[in-house]
């Protein structure tokens, strides 16, 4: 299909190993605001044998049980460090949530003590405290930039960023990347990776068209993203955001 | 004689707390006169279960309230006193509570001498309650994600269950799922007899759905190989390095021809006969819980022609495909709880000739699952409706949700109105003949209130 409008190439990394809470969502929310504007989105999933054989504009990887994720670390250690590292070094857009964000970063150490290796993207180590300690779960809301961003965590592994990370957003409600720092998610250039799903993308149009737009500077610098009519999706947003009292 | 003062005294305070539950207009006293109970005698539950002639556990994600109800009637059909649980409360104290109804106030145990208990059990108190308890049978009806805010990851049910099964006396037959491999890989722990229900022939494609729960062997981890899949991860698969084994179901479904929402034309092979039945219960997942109940039947010593013949006279249960009768419209509660029930509604609704009228109410309570993210894994797309209406606490998720399936009904706009009475007559007011109401848990218990107060139906605990 020819629409037009600008392409762009999307890997959605172990739908197979990494679906646990829709995460899904995302991409589909991707699909459709590209579409509505007429852009061209390519989404390529890879599952856990797959090779990545071309380069990408956008990479999406949701959260999965202990077992799938310590699949997936293997997979993206041995098979697909190289390609994902190089494109988003290039300026290719990420979203990594919950377990895929775990292993975004250099490290997690699981409840049974297994440490698993991450592409180290983000500065920083995910420490699980144990199956004893109360795992975070819940709804979170955020600040980011001059707005909110809103979605559900639900996570045992405890997240602390290096110098070389900073956060995402700041923690308005709920426990964020360790509960103690007030700090949710990280960014690393232009990746981006955070313990919300709901899915998080469509009850916040504002990070979904940040990524797009994100992903668009590489390859249609000219090109700017029209408005969409969203008010369903800030009204869900907004709703949201009552439940938690923000 | 302490104890049995003790348990007289438990069954007089639960008793107690369930008149003022009823009086007091509160609920059914399901749960509360069950909490009174255990407060005063702590081992009431495993007590008074030990003491029946013979007990069924069933458990399992989707289908435990059918499938109970299903035992229950093939039971009574041979003649059983049954003591059950036909609420839907499922966890110990609402065992209690059903104790509390049938026990002898004072603390006999007669009756209990004579009657066969057939319980449903929510996946963990099915954990907590098996090893202080000795079953007749125990049926194991399938896996899937749900609510895991509350309930964590299915692969650690299954570890929770396969350490209860290792603990099983061996006078326990088990009966479980052969499609499903994660409740294989617990039955196999069984040391004792273990019968199989599942599929034979069914199912055509071999590739799972992308919002399928389980893809590698729960042993060895390697992707599974489906042969046919059925729904979700339920079919005929086999472990690449024959780490697990499918077994052979010992009741089979060979045929499954869903009626839409009205029922379903199934046949089950039993011991070498093909028996063909229409049940009122609809969807290929119901053919799962009939061959389930007539294979617990089978162990229990009734044949498979009175079981089938209890099941086809046994309508669905409440919330479950029930029909309500309202003045606009015949109302048709269909509860959906995760992923798998929720596609499994919406391949119900499209097996309908004509579009329906459809109200999807979302809630977001504890026994909903406070995290909503599973409707993004919910085939809304798949949804082609008359009317569509949405509610609950969570309706704008739902509406969100809807639009980015490009859901386009064949009358009107969506309409959007949260809670439930009211989005309830929105959608009635304008219905034509028959409404199908898509609800979670506390939203299907809800919109079973609004009935019960409008006189259209009565409560679900009245028939218990």
């Amino acid at each position: 299909m020819t629409t037009g409008g600008p392409l762009l190439r999307l890997a959605y990394l172990y739908p197979d190993l990494m679906n646990l809470y829709a995460d899904r969502g995302n991409v589909t929310c991707l699909e459709r605001r590209c579409a509505w504007r007429g852009i061209e989105l390519r989404v390529s999933t890879v599952a856990w044998g797959d090779s990545i054989d071309e380069p990408h504009d956008i990479y999406v990887i949701g959260g999965g049980q202990d077992r799938q994720q310590r699949a997936a670390s293997d997979g993206l250690t041995r098979r697909h460090a190289d390609r994902i590292g190089r494109d988003v070094a290039d300026g290719a857009a990420m979203l990594a949530v919950c377990g895929g964000y775990q292993l975004m970063g250099r490290s997690y150490r699981d409840a049974d003590g297994t440490v698993m290796h991450g592409l180290g993207i983000f500065d920083m180590e995910t420490v699980h405290p144990g199956a004893e300690v109360a795992r975070c779960i819940g709804n979170i809301a955020c600040r980011w930039r001059d707005a909110h961003l809103i979605g559900f965590e639900n996570h045992g592994g405890r997240t602390y960023l290096g110098a070389g990370a900073r956060p995402l957003a700041e923690v308005v409600k709920g426990f964020g990347n360790n509960g103690t720092d007030g700090g949710e998610g990280a960014v690393a250039g232009t990746a981006i990776g955070t313990y919300m799903h709901g899915s998080l993308l469509p009850k916040n149009p504002h990070l979904a068209d940040h990524l797009l737009a994100t992903a668009l500077r590489r390859v249609a610098p000219e090109y700017s993203l029209s408005p969409l009519d969203d008010d369903v999706e800030w009204r869900a947003h907004r709703a949201a955001l009552g439940i938690v009292g923000v | 004689m302490r104890r049995r003062l003790q348990r007289a005294a438990a069954t007089a305070a639960g008793r107690a707390a369930a008149a003022v539950s009823r009086w007091t207009r509160r609920g059914g006293g399901t749960a509360i006169s069950g909490l009174a109970a255990q407060a005063i005698a702590p081992q009431y539950v495993p007590d008074a279960l030990n003491r029946l002639s013979s007990l069924v556990l069933v458990s399992g994600t989707n289908g435990k309230t059918t499938t109970t109800a299903l035992i229950v009637a093939a039971l009574r059909a041979a003649g059983h006193e049954v003591w059950t649980n036909p609420t839907g409360s499922n966890l110990e104290r609402g065992i209690a509570a059903a104790l509390v109804r049938r026990a002898a106030w004072h603390g006999g145990q007669r009756r209990e001498r004579s009657a066969v208990g057939v319980f449903e059990m929510d996946e963990w108190a099915l954990a907590s309650l098996l090893p202080r308890v000795t079953p007749t049978l125990v049926v194991l009806l399938n896996l899937f994600r749900d609510q895991l805010d509350r309930y964590g990851e299915i692969d650690t049910t299954a570890r929770a269950w396969r350490k209860v099964m290792a603990g099983l006396p061996d006078s326990a037959t088990v009966l479980a799922n052969a499609d499903d491999p994660l409740v294989t890989s617990v039955a196999q722990v069984h040391s004792g007899r273990v019968d199989w229900f599942g599929s034979d022939g069914l199912g055509e494609a071999a590739v799972l759905d992308p919002w399928a729960d389980v893809r590698g062997c729960p042993g060895c981890g390697e992707p599974l190989i489906y042969d046919a899949v059925t729904f979700a991860h339920l079919g005929r698969w086999r472990c690449p390095t024959g780490d697990l084994v499918r077994s052979q179901p010992d009741v089979a479904i060979t045929a499954a021809q869903p009626r839409g929402i009205d029922g379903l034309e199934l046949t089950l092979a039993t011991d070498g006969r093909h028996s063909r039945v229409e049940a009122p219960l609809p969807g290929v997942y119901s053919a799962y819980n009939v061959a389930a109940a007539v294979a617990a039947a089978r162990v229990l010593g009734i044949g498979s022609d009175a079981a089938l013949d209890a099941v086809v006279a046994t309508g669905p249960a409440f919330g479950r495909a029930e029909v309500i009768s309202s003045p606009q419209a015949e109302v048709v509660i269909l509860l959906t709880k995760n992923p798998t029930s929720a596609n499994q509604v919406l391949d119900l609704l499209a097996g309908e000739p004509e579009p329906l009228d459809t109200l999807v109410l979302l809630n977001d309570g504890v026994a909903d699952g406070e995290d909503v993210s599973w409707i993004w894994d919910v085939e809304f797309e798949r949804l082609r409706p008359r009317r569509l209406t949405l509610g609950g606490r969570r309706a704008l998720d739902l509406e969100v949700r809807v639009k980015y399936a490009g859901v386009r009904p064949s009358e009107g706009d969506v309409d959007v109105a949260p809670g439930i009475a009211d989005p309830l007559d929105r959608a009635l007011s304008r219905a034509d003949g028959r409404l199908a109401v898509i609800a979670t848990y506390t939203a299907m218990l809800a919109v079973r209130d609004v009935c019960v107060a409008r006189g259209w139906t009565t409560p679900y605990w009245s028939n218990a």
